[in-house]
């Protein structure tokens, strides 16, 4: 099976960590990448994708020195590839503005604010998971121990 | 080397070694070479089937290719020229096995699921659930029982898994609520896969082994949609009834109210009132075959033409068809043409004393191997493998005559396939009800498994019950 | 206007008699206000105000006189002679008068002054509402300043007040830390698992040094050891610990590899944890400064260990360029604010290393020299960074700018206003030289015996 990649991106690698260390529950089935800057991630997402692998979740910080979260979330919505990539923007600081912008101009998935509970988080991923899987038709039911059953349920109703 | 590719070589392997062996080491009088390509593609679907190193439905698709390739009229020339006819033995007409991704079977499957999808789209099956389940009160066997029987009723004219997915939904904020350490949480859990399983049983379109088991009822053997269901619908009440009473003895519910809100109205605009009505009359035609001549294949067709020409069901809907489903059914069908179009089938059963043995030894052989098979596999696959084999021995079998023939060990077979449901890898709705994480592996298995014996033995005693009363 | 009569004319002809010549000592009162006056005054020497007194206001000012114009107008020429307000020297003057009552003119003769007289009214009228003008705006500004002022007082306020809460969580965060890095030490060596103490004291002594990317790049040496899940082996990639090491370790305990990251976690965490401490604690006190300016002076203040705090401080980011340090050790000690001067380090350092960073410069260096120049220490910092444009070295010392983009990072750069406020205070002078390639800030301050 195609591999399915978590990729976390902060410029603080405290934080960085904390939100792997959160994340470890998805790495049974997907891998997470760390990555300290959006230029970083960009290049992680460009690997994924020559490998043939999926990046399904984006989970990014928004003030970073350099290219934003906003910006990198754009240029990820702006690339047809990763259209079904379902993206996360994680931070303390966005202004009002810059979460308008993210949702307006990078469609943003989700918004959870730091400090984040790792509940919310989990569910969160979850959801956004079962999404990604079910939008690219990928297989599913190895997967249930990272996946949203409600989400799945909604779905599996609509086939026949 | 991953399991993946251990699986791949052995199911690849084998069938090759087979197609390599020369004709005589079968020590079968008169094989041929076209007998023993089909004998190779038989194991091929068996082994794939069984260890799905791919889908089980890119299987079928792959069965479909090697008949056409190796053993099919314009196949590959030169491997299907040869001086001697005799030993060569028969192709199969290229078209016929074609034919089998829109056999009636198919279109009648393909019916039911537009049936099922404009119900869901037009919220018909949540606001019958409304309705049905209101009756049942808030005691909570009471309720338990009503979902089961709506999740059968349902799982007889949708998919099980869509059906599963629903109820579980509506579920859902009911087993939130229960305690911690009330086993009813379980048993409510399992109760809708249990239901849609059997429940699939019910009528021809349920469940897609009773679309295999059709295509071996023609001719003397033929049943409509009503008299399937005049046999099949009872019994399931039945299997109903104790896989009710088998959960709640294993797992009590200790709350004493349940209150169940399923929201939503009826919708009233001119599309919904036009699947209200196809639905019904669907059912209708294929209840009343006797009275219009049109037999259930046809029927099915009725949906099909209203619902798309209506913008019902549009081109974004047709995405979310099944189409796995059906070609994994196609596979089956194939397969089953292959086996009987070379002759191999008849040869088998010439071959093999199956006189010899007491008819009562061999239907229970074939339905505990096709139970056991089912529960570790694929319904719809268990029954494309098996069901050639068992409607070349029922035709073949004169002792068998005694107990229903042929159309008694195809129906006791296809509900054997059915009935299987003791671990979540035995149906989609098990696999459901088991990610939600309220049930665990041995609650399935203890429980799946009685209701599954159960099922075998009531199996045994409607097919007893129906050859007295001279169903066959 | 009648040419011979010039203010030069007036002035001879009417205000020049010895008899009628007043002098004022400073402060004296001319006019009160509302007494009956018949004399108009020329002023010939110093300056006189005239205030008005109402129910809200004592002595409010409304005109100004100073030499060679006229006072009294207004009750002179007035019907009933009232004096209007009161008219007091605000400087040794010297007033020459003609009264009414008692130097009467013929009708010629005043038909003569009648054109002088009116272009005198005139005059006195523009001068007086000029006046008001300027006191009226002199009031709005005072206002301005003032509500400025209690703004500032209330953020100062509550800049303190958020301080001194912050201050008592974060002092319990810090000693419980210390408390429970100890005791989990102890722990650790406790454990019996003698081999894996060094992961958990290098965690502890060094944080993680390894950037993701170098993380993604050790990846191949873990891979290379059989039996790691991927999580283990990204785990163990951002640790900086030999793989052979591991590889050896786990050929004799193959169930180790979880346990070797855990403990190297362990440390990890508590040295990120003190970081963070002690991070707070100084966030906290630049807050402070900036509110309610505590300032803790002491007279012996080595410059080149407030150099060192706020290295320390800054641990996180110096590590991602080059630092080269040369400091004097022969500086004398000066009387200085200890805290205040870290700030000041704290903040060019800060900017210099990120500024290198977003500009991604290759090599990046950060130079922090101290030395003595006669009774000055001058502290140079440089960077070899991307410059500060010539458009805006101008503006960098100015409050609100900044060139950050979404605001601050951690909390410290609390600009360098700030810098320069400090500096001031120590009676310093900071200056910067900016090119592409090479920024230098040069902060001077006076050693005081």
């Amino acid at each position: 099976m195609d591999k399915l990649y978590i990729i976390c991106v902060d410029d603080q690698r405290e934080v960085l960590n904390a939100l792997t260390e959160d994340l470890e529950l998805f790495e049974s089935h997907l891998h997470i990448e760390e990555c300290e800057s959006a230029d970083e991630a960009w290049d992680v997402i460009e690997s994924v994708d020559s490998e043939g692998d999926h990046v399904a979740v984006l989970v990014t910080d928004q003030v970073m020195p350099k290219n934003s979260g906003v910006d990198l979330l754009k240029k990820l919505r702006e690339d047809g590839r990763f259209d079904q990539t379902r993206t996360v923007l994680l931070t303390g600081q966005a202004t009002h503005k810059d979460t308008i912008e993210a949702i307006n101009t990078a469609h943003l998935d989700n918004y959870i604010e730091k400090p984040w509970k790792k509940e919310a988080l989990h569910e969160t991923i979850k959801v956004l998971i079962t999404k990604f899987l079910l939008a690219k038709g990928l297989d599913y039911q190895k997967l249930t121990d990272v996946i949203d059953q409600n989400t799945l349920l909604t779905n599996l109703r609509k086939t026949t | 080397m991953s399991a993946k590719l251990i699986k791949l070589i052995i199911s690849i392997g084998i069938p090759v070694i087979i197609l390599l062996l020369p004709v005589s080491s079968f020590g079968i009088d008169g094989l041929t070479i076209v007998e023993q390509r089909v004998i190779a593609i038989f194991f091929f679907a068996a082994l794939f089937w069984i260890l799905e190193p791919i889908p089980i439905y890119a299987t079928s698709l792959v069965i479909i290719f090697l008949e056409l390739f190796m053993i099919s009229t314009k196949g590959f020339k030169p491997i299907l020229t040869s001086n001697d006819p005799e030993t060569f033995g028969n192709l199969v007409d290229y078209k016929v096995i074609m034919h089998t991704f829109a056999s009636p079977i198919i279109l009648l499957f393909l019916g039911g699921f537009f049936l099922a999808m404009a119900a869901t789209k037009y919220r018909l099956d949540q606001n019958l659930a409304r309705v049905f389940l209101k009756p049942f009160g808030e005691n909570p066997k009471m309720v338990m029982l009503g979902i089961m029987i709506i999740t059968a009723i349902f799982s007889m004219f949708m998919s099980n898994t869509a059906t599963t997915a629903m109820m579980l939904s509506i579920l859902a904020p009911v087993l939130a609520v229960f305690l911690p350490g009330d086993k009813g949480r379980i048993a409510f859990t399992l109760a809708i896969p249990f239901a849609a399983n059997v429940g699939g049983i019910g009528t021809p379109i349920g469940t897609p082994p009773n679309a295999v088991a059709l295509k071996y009822l023609v001719g003397d053997s033929y049943i409509s949609f009503g008299q399937w269901m005049s046999f099949a619908v009872p019994y399931v009440v039945i299997l109903l009834f104790v896989a009710w009473g088998v959960l709640l003895v294993f797992f009590p519910i200790k709350t004493d109210k349940i209150k169940l809100n399923i929201k939503g109205s009826w919708l009233k605009n001119r599309k919904a009132y036009i699947v209200y009505a196809t639905f019904a009359l669907t059912i209708i035609l294929w209840l009343t075959d006797f009275l219009h001549g049109m037999n259930s294949y046809i029927v099915a067709m009725l949906p099909v033409a209203v619902f798309s020409a209506l913008d019902i069901i549009n081109k974004n809907d047709l995405k979310n068809i099944s189409w796995d489903v059906l070609w994994l059914v196609s596979g089956g069908i194939a397969l089953g043409l292959g086996l009987e179009g070379s002759g191999l089938a008849e040869r088998l059963i010439s071959v093999i004393p199956f006189d010899t043995y007491s008819p009562m030894v061999i239907i229970l052989l074939v339905t505990v191997v096709a139970m056991m098979m089912a529960n570790f596999m694929s319904h719809t696959a268990t029954a494309n493998l098996l069901l050639p084999l068992v409607a070349a021995l029922g035709t073949s079998l004169s002792s068998l005559e005694a107990f229903g023939g042929n159309k008694m060990i195809i129906l006791v077979v296809t509900v054997s396939c059915s009935i299987s449901m003791a671990l979540p890898i035995s149906t989609p709705p098990n696999a459901l009800a088991f990610a939600t994480g309220g049930v665990e592996t041995k609650h399935m298995a203890k429980s799946g498994i009685i209701v599954t014996i159960i099922g075998l033995l009531l199996n045994y005693l409607t097919m007893y019950v129906l050859n007295i009363i001279g169903f066959f | 206007m009648n040419e011979r009569i010039s203010f030069a004319f007036v002035k001879k002809e009417y205000f020049s008699d010895e008899e009628k010549k007043i002098n004022l000592k400073k402060g004296e009162i001319l006019i009160n206000q509302n007494q009956v006056n018949t004399r108009l005054f020329l002023v010939t020497k110093g300056s006189l105000q005239g205030y008005l007194k109402d129910k809200t206001m004592e002595n409010y000012p409304i005109f100004e006189a100073t030499e060679n114009k006229f006072l009294g107008v207004y009750s002179y020429f007035s019907a009933g002679h009232h004096s209007y307000s009161k008219v007091v020297a605000t400087e040794d003057s010297e007033v020459f008068y003609y009264d009414k009552e008692f130097q009467s003119h013929t009708d010629e003769e005043m038909n003569q002054l009648a054109p002088f007289f009116t272009s005198l009214l005139v005059n006195e009228l523009s001068t007086r509402q000029n006046f008001a003008k300027q006191m009226a705006q002199e009031k709005h500004n005072d206002t301005q300043r003032l509500l400025k002022a209690e703004k500032m007082a209330t953020l100062g306020q509550m800049a303190a007040g958020l301080a001194h809460e912050l201050n008592n969580s974060i002092g319990v965060i810090d000693g419980g830390l210390e408390r429970l890095s100890g005791f989990i030490t102890g722990c650790v060596y406790d454990h019996q698992q003698e081999q894996l103490n060094q992961y958990y004291e290098f965690g502890l002594k060094q944080g993680q040094e390894v950037s993701s990317e170098d993380a993604r790049k050790n990846r191949k040496h873990f891979e290379s050891i059989k039996g790691l899940s991927s999580a283990q082996i990204r785990k163990l990639s951002k640790t900086g610990i030999n793989p052979e090491e591991v590889k050896k370790l786990l050929k004799k305990e193959p169930s180790l590899a979880e346990k070797i990251y855990q403990y190297w976690e362990m440390g990890c965490t508590i040295h990120d944890i003190q970081i963070a401490a002690k991070h707070s604690t100084h966030v906290v006190r630049s807050v402070k400064q900036l509110g309610v300016s505590e300032h803790e002076w002491a007279k012996d203040v080595s410059i080149n260990n407030t150099i060192d705090e706020a290295l320390v401080i800054l641990r996180n980011l110096t590590k991602r360029v080059q630092t080269e340090i040369s400091l004097d050790e022969n500086l004398p000690a000066t009387e200085a604010c200890f805290g205040q001067l870290v700030q000041v380090w704290i903040n060019i350092v800060k900017n210099g290393i990120e500024a290198m960073l977003t500009a991604k410069t290759p090599d990046p260096i950060i130079r922090i020299e101290s030395e003595q120049q006669n009774e000055n220490i001058v502290i140079k910092i440089t960077d070899n960074g991307p410059g500060i444009p010539q458009n805006i070295i101008q503006q960098i010392f100015e409050p609100s700018f900044t060139t950050k983009v979404g605001g601050l990072n951690f909390g410290l750069g609390l600009g360098l206003s700030i810098v320069q406020r400090i500096v001031t205070e120590h009676d310093g002078a900071i200056s910067v030289n900016s090119e592409p390639g090479k920024t230098e800030f040069i902060v001077k301050i006076p050693l005081i015996a």
